[in-house]
């Protein structure tokens, strides 16, 4: 394929060319014609003037006037009055304004002009973006949400994804991590799949990309999964629009299932150049700091915890009463952190040729020390008519981001990440010793010098992206357009990393670095056909069909030494560690071909029809199963076009819709069809013996897995337009999950890739968009509401199994069960009791052996034992309902806009409070745990000190995650035009912005949005050492000329 | 136009399924595997690397020694399903069970792939032979283990290679013993005596000797037993150490008395974990240990005064820089000098049979058969007189015994000769002493059907053939 594709495409490019160059120069003569004609009657002028008004009638300045047709305009001022000469009485003035109804008027014989524009009705005539093209929003047959891009610059995002938080309905975004760069998770109406991926599928300017992080990172780091789209400059971004029923998600088949976020960079639009130069800069602070005890609680409560146990004290009375406050690791290892951004842009061209280029810089300390986010980024949007039938043009954007990356998100124990490692840290002990060298690791516990792991560790991922996608379009009839498309996105990926001997974690290895790199190469290359004819009177057709391939190859190499006689190098130089680690490689592809066709029939823009179907050929699956065909069909009324309705005041628009289809996921990474080897070692002659090993067995009946989607849509517009409704209702029936099955053991495996059991999301999705006031005050509102509820309808042989999500150090296990007939992310352990605080209680309890200030559980099967039978339910990462509201107001040329981002009703399995917990002495609590149970403290809440590390996994660990978030509040100012004109600048604002703002929750961690497990659908909801989210403040200033 | 777009659909098309069959570039797949003698013996290879790898690297110990009056579970020890095996509370539920039965099965079946795939390989008929022989050896060795452990299990003699047939109904406890003793019985006949250097650790005769001589003293077929014993004996290929030191050290571990031993090296994924797991916590400087798996007193006790086997086994103290450091109790007969910093990667192998338990499992079957003659006593007292180390006085030569003092004499010298090796447990159960023996150790919960392990639950969750054993 990528041998005979690319020179037929040239082919085809050298055929367009050719054919065009019989009609292109005719073309261009004519079109040059005019200004010629223009220039040589330059006595002829005319001045015309006068004032352009608003539906208020009060003056409207900036309005763009020009002559149609030749290049001469001007500009309303302060008052909305202008003056223009135009060459002849039969010149035409074109009026236009952003927002505003573009009038054109001729100018016959006036030479006092004045009009009045009227409001554009926004929200019909908008395009929208679908796949493989665009339709009117009133055309629209499908679930599609938008966000534009004055939505997303009001919030600061690292990367595009971030931008969709709260402001689409049916939109779960999770920031899994705050480290600067880090990963993002998104579900779109609920998760369809146990083991496959739940992302969506992205598509910038055309190209689609899965969002898969462990392809495009190197695998050298620790810490938390940085993010691919973080490399795209969410600046550069038009337009978002979210497919979310099947209607709109099948035109990209396999890839469809999990929702389709399109993404549309800026394009230069003809006759205005303009420079824009945007910037800003703030800090950021962590929400919070979790309230510890300090050294002399935390050296009591080790000397109550060894006394209990019958052991000896192990600080002396003095060195407790000598104590005071102690370290606080927390301020060690939090601080205040800038976050910046500059850009520079160039937008604008003619009628035949038009640009956007814009370059930027951001950057990002985090909120932990040693931890950053920079990135460099490029894009060329070019588009040129070569004629009036052939166009061409790009996307093309090259980027270099580079992260430090602290450790979080870890396991505690031996390999403790520096949040946890700041909350358990003995308070006792400084940071550094006094001869200036850090404190190497706690004197009790297994954990080592947090500050010390955060600075002392190079822990680096610098990613190189470069995605361009380049296309061809012609007209091969008035109603016919052929459209080639060939692209390729480059991601590199290298990660250093670097643990230096004298550091905890290097110890025992003498120094460990590792550096690896990925290489992530795919092609696209994809072929329409579009039609679009109106006939009888009042029908039109839009037709659109196609032919795609997209490939990609991800090769990746490793390298890892140990024992190094010295720190000086780092990772640079591994050759100098005397023990080499075992290297690896991979080298891995994939690839999809596809055929796929749409037709939208548009019957007196009341009845609307859309079927679509893509059949996509995926190399992922089975030898039998490579092709599969999802269709999709979908109708609307229009309901405020019927003549019936043309009496009534109340709607300007009334829609229904309806949609079904199948959509599919195919994200299970490569060849686990196929019978493939792992590697083995062994020792033999005392040296190492390498061997092969099954690693799984062959399943050629591997196949996607198929959503069926039912959608039920009504949109409304009422009050003159001022208040837009959308609501849907959908049903999606996941069937052929991709599920990592049990197998018996006996096999020598433990799980098989098959296609088993179905599950199921169902909801309701609500977004108004309102206009509260008009004039002068002006308060605008977009809320949005959705209501996913998720069910594992299905598992095959099975009706539950565990979901992992464990602590090996905690040993804690099985705390997520997947149940048939529970929906996916539900806790499973005790039911929390308190504690013992007597020994009649004990001897009335389930657990006779049980010492006062021991927890207590409730015996749910009430057989007198607490055994694994009283496990049950006991709470779900799944939110009841989540959403966003914004309200802008604006007042002359200030604006305030408050968005605010909730979720409500998902629980969280807090893992720092069972550390928090633990007074075993030997690591810090939270300062709840004053009030443990002891003899002196009867009444006390939390457990006696105890040496015992056992842990339960119980509701007591479980929190309410729901969140009220002020996502973002920003205050802006438009300096005004006169002002401006005297500067000569076409546009100057102001603004102060806090992102973050204020969190209103339950939660008692460091913030509510947490995701241990990155993108994982299996174990969501879960806090563990995570790196917290930032509140920022900050001031920025965009200046236009 | 049109025309070309068509044209240009149809040449791709001719590529499609070109493009879409999965070629892996950097993973080898079962179909283009097994086609050369290095392949035969890569597969080989993973057979053995299953051994090293959890399995004979600290699970083995859990079931096998924690279980029994040596061994218990110290304060390093946070994971309650150890702490349940150490009570005698286990149920099916329990991650160490649940990783007995996989590894050993994940073993089999990798030992499937060599039995079945190897024979068809164009190569050396002898190295074959011999490649089939040491597969053989090692699923005899695993399924052995089964049996004892769980009783009847499934027989498993294929590799997997699809969805079908994977719910596979328990075997009798005969069968599987057949089963074992006819796969060393063909191993005996095509693997050699001895390997060169660069093949020391692979299976050898004598292992499939010694595995089936101790099959018949676990089945009490004394006759059988005694005869396996001797023929090892007489092939003159082992010889006990002077110094007992010498087996658990790195330099000799594979020499005179090594007849199968489960190989570890000093490297990351080859380490023998056992030792950090044993070494003392935070008391000796620049010795990082967990102190998990601990000696009990009892077990100490059990040494006679002037045994050296009791100072290799067990320490209560090192000397570092000078410097003598003192802990209580841990075992030591994993402990590498040589990874004293990187703790997690001892050398030292894991002996799975060596030389002195051949002349103790000869001593106990001549003695079940005839009495303490002559010639059992002096096998044991071969045994005693190398623990003397030199020493004069100390572990006098047994004599003057009956035949029931001579059995537990036996017994008792196999408990310190084989400590931390996987032997007592098995000891315990088949001769019928366990129960008595951890009531007597403290262990108030133990129960006759103790001497089964429960068949994981999650097993029998997949599997709706299986059948629980009595008890759990």
């Amino acid at each position: 394929m990528k041998r005979n594709a690319i020179p037929n495409l040239g082919l085809l490019t050298v055929s367009l060319i050719l054919l065009n160059s019989y009609s292109g120069p005719a073309q261009t003569t004519v079109s040059n014609r005019q200004p010629v004609a223009a220039i040589s009657k330059p006595m002829a002028d005319i001045t015309v003037s006068g004032r352009v008004t608003d539906e208020n009638a009060g003056g409207l300045p900036g309005v763009s006037v020009v002559v149609k047709g030749i290049n001469r305009g001007a500009n309303t001022d302060a008052g909305g009055n202008f003056t223009i000469s135009v060459p002849d009485l039969n010149a035409v003035l074109v009026f236009s304004f952003v927002g505003y109804q573009k009038r054109e008027i001729p100018v016959g014989s006036q030479t006092q002009i004045n009009v009045t524009l009227t409001p554009d009705d926004q929200t019909l005539n908008e395009v929208v973006v679908v796949g493989y093209g665009t339709v009117k929003k009133s055309d629209l047959t499908g679930s599609v949400s938008s966000i534009n891009a004055d939505q997303i610059k009001k919030t600061v995002n690292t990367s595009l994804d971030q931008a969709l938080a709260g402001r689409a309905a049916g939109v779960q975004v999770t920031q899994a991590s705050g480290q600067p760069g880090g990963a993002v998770s998104i579900r779109i109406r609920g998760g369809n799949s146990v083991n496959g991926g739940n992302e969506p599928l992205y598509v910038v300017d055309g190209f689609p990309i899965y969002s898969d992080n462990s392809v495009s990172t190197s695998g050298a780091n620790r810490g938390p999964a940085t993010n691919a789209l973080a490399s795209l400059n969410p600046n550069d971004i038009e337009n978002i629009e979210i497919l979310k029923d099947a209607s709109a998600t099948a035109i990209y088949g396999t890839r469809g299932a999990n929702g389709v976020v399109i993404i549309t960079t800026k394009r230069g639009k003809s006759g205005q150049n303009t420079v824009d130069f945007e910037t800003y800069y703030g800090a950021q602070e962590p929400r919070r700091l979790i309230p510890l005890l300090n050294a002399r609680e935390y050296a009591t409560m080790v000397n109550e915890a060894r006394v209990n146990d019958g052991q000896a004290p192990y600080y002396t009375a003095d060195q407790v009463a000598g104590f005071g406050e102690g370290t606080n690791w927390q301020d060690e290892i939090f601080r205040s952190a800038p976050i910046q951004n500059y850009q520079l842009s160039f937008a604008g061209g003619n009628a035949k040729t038009r640009y956007a280029i814009t370059t930027s810089y951001f950057g990002q300390q985090g909120t932990i020390i040693n931890s950053d986010f920079k990135r460099l980024a490029t894009r060329i949007n070019l588009d040129h008519s070569i004629s009036d039938r052939f166009r061409v043009g790009n996307s093309l954007t090259v980027s270099r981001t580079k992260a430090n990356i602290v450790v979080t998100d870890t396991d505690g124990g031996g390999g403790t990440g520096v949040v946890l490692g700041a909350l358990l840290f003995q308070p006792t002990l400084p940071v550094r010793n006094p001869d200036g060298s850090y404190l190497n690791r706690s004197d009790l516990g297994e954990y080592g010098n947090p500050v010390a792991y955060a600075e002392q560790v190079t822990n680096i991922s610098t990613t190189f992206r470069g995605l361009g996608n380049f296309f061809a379009e012609y007209d091969i009839l008035k109603d016919l357009t052929a459209r080639v498309s060939v692209g390729a996105d480059v991601l590199f990926n290298k990660g250093d990393f670097y643990i230096p001997s004298d550091n905890f974690y290097g110890l025992s290895t003498k120094g460990v670095g590792t550096v690896a790199s990925v290489l992530n190469t795919t092609w696209l290359n994809e072929n329409t056909l579009n039609y679009r004819h109106s006939f009888a009177n009042n029908h039109s057709v839009n037709a659109l069909v196609g032919f795609t391939a997209q490939g990609s190859q991800v090769e990746s190499v490793r390298a890892s030494s140990q024992n190094f006689p010295n720190n000086i190098l780092g990772p640079n130089n591994l050759g100098s560690g005397a023990t080499v680690n075992f290297p690896n490689t991979d080298n891995r592809s994939w690839a999809l071909v596809s055929y796929l066709g749409r037709v939208n029939y548009n019957i007196a823009d009341r009845y609307l029809l859309t079927f679509t179907g893509r059949a996509d050929g995926s190399s992922r699956f089975g030898a039998g199963n490579k092709y599969a065909f999802f269709p999709s069909g979908a109708v609307a009324w229009r309901i405020s076009n019927e003549s019936f309705m043309q009496n009534q005041t109340v709607f300007q628009d009334l829609k229904l819709r309806a949609s079904v289809g199948v959509t599919g996921n195919q994200e299970i990474g490569q060849f686990q069809s196929l019978a493939t080897l792992s590697n083995a070692t062994y020792v033999l002659g005392d040296a190492v013996a390498i061997g092969y090993t099954p690693a799984r067995f062959a399943n050629p009946d591997l196949r996607w897995e198929k959503t069926v989607q039912f959608d039920a849509g009504l949109d409304v517009g009422l009050l003159k337009g001022r208040v837009n409704l959308t609501l849907d209702a959908y049903y999606k029936r996941t069937n052929d999950l991709l599920l990592a099955v049990t197998v018996p053991w006996t096999s020598g495996f433990g799980t098989s890739l098959q296609n088993i059991g179905s599950a199921e999301n169902k909801g309701i999705e609500l977004a108004i968009n309102s206009v509260n006031t008009t004039g002068s005050f002006k308060w605008t509102s977009a809320f949005n509401i959705a209501f996913n509820r998720n069910k594992i309808l299905d598992l095959g042989k099975i009706t539950e199994f565990f979901a992992g999500g464990n602590s090996g150090h905690l040993k804690v296990t099985n705390p997520s069960l997947i149940r048939v007939g529970e929906p996916i992310g539900r806790f499973y352990g005790y039911q929390a009791d308190g504690v013992f605080r007597s020994p009649e209680e004990i001897t009335n309890s389930a657990q006779k052996t049980a010492k006062p200030g021991d927890r207590r559980f409730v015996d749910v099967d009430g057989n007198g034992v607490i055994n694994a039978l009283d496990r049950t339910y006991i709470g779900s990462a799944q939110p009841k309902f989540i959403g966003g509201l914004t309200n802008t107001f604006a007042y002359k040329r200030l604006e305030l806009t408050v968005f605010l981002q909730y979720s409500y009703g998902n629980d969280i399995f807090n893992y720092n409070k069972i550390e928090l917990e633990l007074p075993a002495g030997i690591q810090n609590l939270g300062k709840d745990l004053t009030n443990r149970w002891s003899a002196s403290n009867p009444g006390g809440q939390y457990p006696r000190a105890t040496t015992n590390r056992t842990v339960e996994f119980s509701s007591q660990y479980l929190e309410d995650g729901s969140f009220l978030r002020a996502r973002n509040v920003t205050l802006g100012y438009q300096l005004p035009q006169p002002l401006l004109k005297r500067m000569g600048v076409r546009n100057i604002k102001v603004y102060a912005s806090g992102q973050n703002l204020f969190t209103v929750t339950k939660y008692s961690g460091y913030d509510p949005e947490v995701s241990r497990y990155g993108q994982t659908n299996l174990n969501i909801g879960q806090d563990y050492g995570g790196y917290p989210l930032a509140r920022t403040l900050l001031l920025g200033l965009n200046l236009g000329f | 136009m049109k025309k070309i777009l068509f044209c240009l659909i149809a040449l791709t098309l001719g590529s499609c399924s070109e493009l879409l069959e999965e070629v892996p570039a950097d993973t080898l797949v079962s179909s283009n595997f097994y086609q050369t003698q290095s392949d035969a013996l890569a597969g080989m290879n993973a057979v053995y690397g299953r051994l090293n790898k959890g399995l004979y690297n600290r699970n083995f110990y859990l079931y096998t020694d924690s279980f029994t009056d040596d061994g218990a579970a110290g304060i390093g020890v946070n994971n309650p399903f150890i702490r349940a095996i150490d009570n005698f509370t286990h149920a099916p539920v329990n991650d160490r069970f649940d990783l007995a039965w996989q590894e050993h099965y994940d073993g089999i079946n990798r030992a499937n792939e060599v039995i079945e795939k190897v024979p068809a390989i164009n190569m050396d008929t002898q190295l074959r032979n011999r490649i089939v022989g040491e597969a053989k050896v090692v699923r005899a060795l695993l399924y052995f283990n089964l049996v004892r452990l769980f009783g009847s299990v499934p027989l498993v003699l294929s590799p997997t290679a699809s969805t079908e047939g994977l719910d596979v109904e328990q075997a009798s406890v005969d069968a599987v013993y057949e089963q074992v003793k006819k796969d060393l019985t063909d191993a005996e006949t095509v693997l050699p005596l001895t390997y060169s250097a660069g093949d020391v650790g692979r299976a050898t005769k004598g292992a499939a000797s010694g595995l089936l001589a101790r099959l018949y003293l676990t089945r009490n077929q004394w006759t059988l037993a005694a005869q396996k014993c001797k023929e090892i004996i007489d092939s003159k290929t082992y010889e006990l150490w002077d110094d007992y030191a010498k087996i658990f050290q790195v330099g000799t571990e594979n020499q005179k008395e090594a007849i199968f031993s489960v190989q570890f090296a000093s490297n990351v994924s080859n380490g023998n974990s056992m030792m950090i797991l044993s070494m003392p916590r935070g008391k000796v400087p620049g010795l990082t240990g967990n102190e998990a798996d601990m000696p009990t007193d009892d077990l100490v006790k059990a040494y006679e005064t002037g045994d050296r086997r009791r100072e290799v086994t067990v320490r209560n103290s090192l000397d570092v820089g000078g410097r003598t450091y003192s802990f209580t109790n841990c075992f030591f007969k994993y402990y590498d000098p040589a990874a004293f910093s990187a703790s997690g990667d001892s050398g030292v192998n894991y002996p799975v049979l060596r030389y002195a338990d051949v002349l103790l499992m000869y001593a106990e079957a001549l003695n079940e058969l005839n009495g303490p003659t002559t010639e059992a006593y002096a096998l044991v007292n071969q045994v005693r007189a190398r623990a003397r180390n030199g020493k004069t006085g100390v572990l006098p030569n047994l004599t003057g015994l009956t035949k029931d003092t001579f059995r537990d004499a036996v017994l008792n010298e196999r408990r310190v000769e084989f400590a931390f090796e996987g032997i007592r447990w098995f000891d315990l159960v088949r001769t019928g002493r366990m129960v008595a023996v951890m009531k007597a150790h403290g262990k108030a919960s133990v129960q006759p059907f103790h001497v089964l392990l429960p068949i994981p639950q999650r097993e029998i969750d997949t599997n709706r053939k299986l059948k629980q054993n009595q008890g759990y």
